[in-house]
């Protein structure tokens, strides 16, 4: 009895929500379809049983002798630039919650509310002036990592999560004689495991995924990110539809894949961000 | 206890505390405290970033702004993008939110992760395939004159192009917030909802009364957030639109971009910057206000 | 204890990874003078950086000429590189040398871009050089030059200029019954007449669809492109008028409205949602586009055939016997002054230029480029030097285009360039053009008002009287 009415309803709902999901991700379809399409054929069918690798061979060689590996070189520099703003975000990111939440010194106050402060400050004011700042690290890593690499929003996640946690978890810990950074790696670390996965996957997609402070403090060609080379190369290429489709799945895929691999630690992270 | 012993701890401790807090405040000092007075000092100054000269102008360029109509398409525009993507991002948000929530178990979690995909993709990729989409000749314009006769000039008409930008966005943000909204949904209490059932209460009327009221503090969480994204427009109608038709699209961070670094009048745009602070600042206190009288309306 | 100190390992190792990461390549690429000194010191080569314009083309020939370049100089290595289009190469070349990240020399440089270069003291004067002298005579740019003057002085070595013109589909015009490109306004109406006749038979099932095809012409962060859609019909009716002398919006208001009428006669026969491949295609969907002659090579290789499928008209002019004006699209070298410069790369920049236009390869320099661009080189002797019969004659595209040189009018030479033609776009054209397109073909809307609001906005956006 339960298990017929379960079923019929369940059907209609499944049906409803997967017509919805299809024209959700109607444009990857698209667009991976378009990057195999032979270049003829490139916006003008949806669909083509002739799948050529062009665009993407066209990528290795484009940009000539000296700048042949120039969208390899951009893939390469968002990984490089990418990867280090999220483990620095993480550090950084449960260092001051923990300290926020779980230690007693003088001048916590400050910092609390120099972080509040900082929350609800909107950063566009700040672009003229950090572009001066770092303007001597214009096309280096460095310049593009450091100013993303402190996420406030971050800092929020470590202290909301660490204050629903008991302090007898670490005082227990202290009492038995563990010192501070041990507390740190044997406890707060792995109980933050799912807060962790969400603000690494998050900083890692916000810097993979920045375009305008990119643009300014990298220009150069070899140092572009992906990101930065597809939107620079948008108009020069425009009559190369094909070749901008095989960046773009690119530049998707490896989000959608570390998305993927963490999904489960996401979704813990997400529940807790409601609490 | 031995006092001297406490102090030595105390003192460690205070050590260990501003330790772990080192690199935010190095980070703070040198991209927060330092560059918000250069914004500040730069407002009152006109100045190309590159020549030697700068020049004092006081207040001249915030007296700018008020004559500036760029700076009023990007004031109205940004309410304009927040109340289509607000209510479309929860609507859309609600409806995925609810729909998942009836699924069975078993596929539940793997399907609000295929609707949080969107959320992943960078502007620029979404910007490519939008433009070639929506391409003169592009099989769906082919599809849409032949058919129908309709030929719709999608980026160069001003109501057409600024719906398709909140429709990048909608369709990018909508799967993140069913999320948050899912989690609200399956947060209820089962008493609730067998209460609920014994009032014989149930669909739209259900909703209203039972499910909106329980979530709203997530909601709460959903329309600040959709709010700051409003505010902070930039990639799509840079590469797609730069701002037009006749500045129908423009907006805040595009502004301040062009100004500053295409146009090179940095001493302005850093005043620009800072109204639109105040903007930002002033309309998000403002809509939390209001939902937090929501929020106590119904007893949270 | 021990425990605490290897925890403190790890998280020192992550943080250390993350910013030597970060800093690796910081510091290679952060001090350019230095870099400079220590490969000098390596090979006892200095680097010279260059920029050339953001496409292949000109890149592959840059690159080309600085190999050769490099193999003959003991003292210099060029390092060619593409310039940064973020989001027009203006603005990154701007952002190059807020961040002294600066080449000793680039090209792709206009006269209006140079005017704003050179008020900001950050290119060199030329003029008194006699390096500079010797290039003039070498390449006969005597009478040339004297349109790049700036302010009486030379910053710019001029490189290419492409006449702009209009761009013809053959097939349609022949279609409509036309053998010969139009020319003057009157012959040009009859040719939009028969295009509104059979719009809905000969033309549709050829494909064309519409008139004309301009994206940007309701985009004001495209002001670049006015200087081809609205400056060469206006060079035309007003037989070579100048937009802006000096502080002086000299812009004709009623030459200004006629330009503007112009585009504003093919009504909702502009296109400008955007079109991929628009010449390349089998059947291009337009009648009429501003020319590309950087796209022959591409229209080769796709088969399409100058005088078949396409060909070039001259700008429109109003009535027979007035001279068929229109825009230079020209381009030259410019040499950078900036602190981040050595006074040794400097000299390289100079010995490349030197090199490049001495007497033995000035023509094959000239040559080679217009094989790899198919954009005409700036020379005074272009058709006389027989260097160049063989490519001309095998490029009818480029004759055509050559003899339109004498009539290309350069753009304005204000330090706001870039706000004036932003301003024009946005508070004339664009605003007319949207208007205009609700209205059938051959029925302009007044354009006063457009050309009326675009000068008071242009005025106030360069500061002219």
């Amino acid at each position: 009895m339960k298990k017929k009415r379960f079923s019929l309803k369940t059907l209609i709902v499944i049906l409803v929500t997967y017509v919805l999901l299809a024209i959700s991700l109607f444009p990857y379809y698209y667009m991976i379809m378009q990057s195999l399409m032979p270049w003829d054929q490139v916006d003008k069918r949806l669909f083509t049983k002739e799948f050529t690798l062009r665009s993407y061979t066209y990528l290795l060689s484009t940009g000539g002798a000296s700048n042949s590996m120039m969208w390899v070189k951009a893939l390469l520099n968002s990984f490089l630039v990418s990867f280090p703003t999220a483990v620095i975000s993480v550090v950084a990111g449960l260092f001051v919650g923990y300290s926020m939440t779980k230690l007693k010194f003088k001048g916590k106050g400050f910092i609390y509310n120099s972080l509040l402060f900082q929350m609800f400050f909107p950063v566009i004011i700040l672009l003229v002036p950090r572009f001066m700042l770092m303007k001597s690290l214009s096309n280096s890593y460095t310049g593009m990592i450091l100013p993303m690499a402190i996420s406030i929003w971050a800092i929020f996640m470590y202290i909301n999560y660490f204050k629903t946690l008991p302090n007898a978890l670490f005082e227990a810990a202290r009492m038995d004689g563990a010192g501070d950074f041990t507390i740190i790696r044997k406890i707060a670390f792995p109980v933050t495991k799912s807060v962790s996965t969400i603000v690494f996957l998050s900083t890692f997609m916000g810097r993979w995924t920045e375009l305008m402070w990119d643009m300014l403090i990298s220009p150069d060609i070899q140092m572009q990110t992906l990101n930065v080379m597809i939107s620079t190369q948008f108009k020069p290429m425009g009559n190369f539809p094909g070749p901008m489709y095989a960046a773009s799945v690119i530049l998707t895929t490896p989000i959608i894949i570390l998305f993927l691999c963490f999904s489960k630690h996401f979704k813990d992270g997400i529940s807790f961000m409601l609490k | 206890m031995n006092p001297k012993k406490t102090k030595k701890h105390d003192s460690r401790r205070n050590v260990f505390g501003w330790l772990l807090n080192t690199p935010y405040l190095i980070y703070s000092l040198i991209f927060f405290l330092i560059p918000l007075v250069w914004a500040i000092w730069l407002s009152t100054m006109d100045w190309n970033l590159m020549s030697e000269e700068k020049k004092f102008v006081g207040f001249g360029n915030f007296i700018r702004l008020f004559k500036d109509e760029r700076i009023f398409a990007s004031f109205v525009n940004s309410y304009r993008y927040l109340v289509p993507i607000v209510l479309l991002c929860f609507i859309f948000g609600l409806l995925i939110a609810t729909l998942v929530h009836h699924l069975p178990d078993k596929i539940k979690g793997f399907t609000a992760v295929l609707f949080f995909i969107p959320y992943l993709t960078s502007g620029v990729a979404t910007s490519v395939v939008v433009k070639y989409f929506f391409s003169y000749n592009s099989v769906f314009n082919r599809f849409l004159r032949d058919s129908f006769q309709l030929d719709i000039k999608w980026l160069q008409n001003e109501t057409v192009a600024f719906a398709v930008i909140v429709g990048i966005i909608v369709w990018k943000m909508s799967g993140y917030y069913a999320l948050f909204i899912l989690s609200g949904i399956e947060g209820i209490p089962e008493e609730v909802n067998e209460a609920s059932k014994l009032d014989g209460s149930s669909g739209l009327h259900k909703l209203m009364h039972i499910t909106l009221p329980m979530i709203t503090p997530t909601l709460t969480t959903v329309i600040v957030l959709a709010a700051g994204l409003a505010f902070g427009i930039f990639t799509e109608p840079y590469l797609l639109t730069g701002g037009g038709p006749n500045l129908a699209t423009t907006a805040w961070q595009l502004e301040i971009y062009n100004t500053s670094f295409t146009r090179f009048q940095s001493g302005y745009g850093a005043a620009i910057a800072i109204a639109n602070a105040v903007q930002i600042f002033v309309s998000i206190r403002l809509i939390s206000f209001l939902m937090n009288k929501l929020n106590k309306k119904f007893g949270w | 204890m021990k425990q605490s100190k290897k925890t403190f390992r790890l998280l020192l190792i992550l943080f250390v990874l993350a910013t030597s990461l970060a800093a690796c390549k910081g510091s290679d690429q952060g001090d350019k003078a230095k870099d400079n000194a220590n490969t000098a010191a390596d090979t006892k080569k200095v680097k010279v950086d260059f920029w050339t314009a953001p496409n292949q083309q000109q890149y592959d020939f840059w690159s080309a000429k600085a190999e050769a370049f490099n193999t003959a100089s003991k003292e210099y290595e060029v390092v060619v590189q593409q310039m940064p289009e973020s989001p027009s190469s203006e603005a990154g070349i701007q952002n190059s040398i807020v961040t002294g990240t600066v080449p000793a020399i680039s090209e792709n440089i206009n006269i209006g871009f140079a005017a704003t270069l050179a008020d900001s003291g950050v290119v060199y004067d030329l003029q008194d050089e006699e390096w500079f002298q010797n290039i003039v005579a070498e390449r006969a740019m005597e009478e040339t030059i004297k349109g790049w003057e700036l302010d009486g002085k030379q910053y710019v070595i001029p490189m290419y200029v492409n006449p702009m013109m209009w761009q013809w589909n053959t097939k349609a015009l022949k279609t409509l019954g036309f053998e010969e490109v139009p020319v003057t306004m009157e012959e040009l109406e009859a040719v939009v007449a028969a295009f509104v006749e059979n719009r809905d038979t000969t033309m549709k099932e050829m494909g064309v669809s519409h008139i004309f095809y301009r994206p940007s012409l309701t985009r004001g962060d495209q002001w670049w492109d006015r200087w081809h859609d609205f400056q060469m019909p206006y060079q035309a009716f007003t037989q070579g008028g100048s937009l802006v002398e000096g502080n002086k919006l000299t812009m004709d208001r009623e030459g200004a409205k006629e330009a503007f009428e112009f585009i504003g006669m093919f009504g909702n026969g502009i296109l400008t949602t955007e079109l991929t491949n628009i010449w390349t295609d089998e059947n291009p969907s337009i009648l009429l586009t501003v020319n590309a002659p950087w796209e022959i090579n591409l229209l080769r290789e796709a088969g399409k055939v100058y005088g078949e499928d396409y060909e070039y008209g001259p700008s429109i002019v109003k009535k027979e016997g007035d001279t068929p004006y229109c825009f230079a699209d020209a381009k030259g070298l410019v040499v950078y002054k900036h602190s981040s410069i050595s006074e040794e790369e400097h000299a390289g920049a100079v010995a490349f230029l030197q090199w490049l236009f001495s007497t033995e390869n000035s023509s094959q320099t000239d040559l080679d480029w217009l094989k790899a661009t198919t954009m005409l080189p700036v020379r005074g002797d272009l058709l006389e030097n027989e260097t160049f019969d063989e490519m001309l004659i095998e490029f009818p595209e480029l004759a055509a285009l050559a003899k339109y040189i004498p009539y290309a009018m350069p753009s304005m030479s204000h330090e706001k360039m870039t706000d004036i033609q932003t301003a024009l776009t946005d508070q004339g054209m664009a605003p007319y053009v949207q208007e205009a397109m609700n209205t059938e073909p051959l029925n302009a809307p007044d354009a006063s008002a457009y050309v009326d609001a675009a000068i008071a906005a242009m005025k106030e956006a360069g500061g002219l009287e």
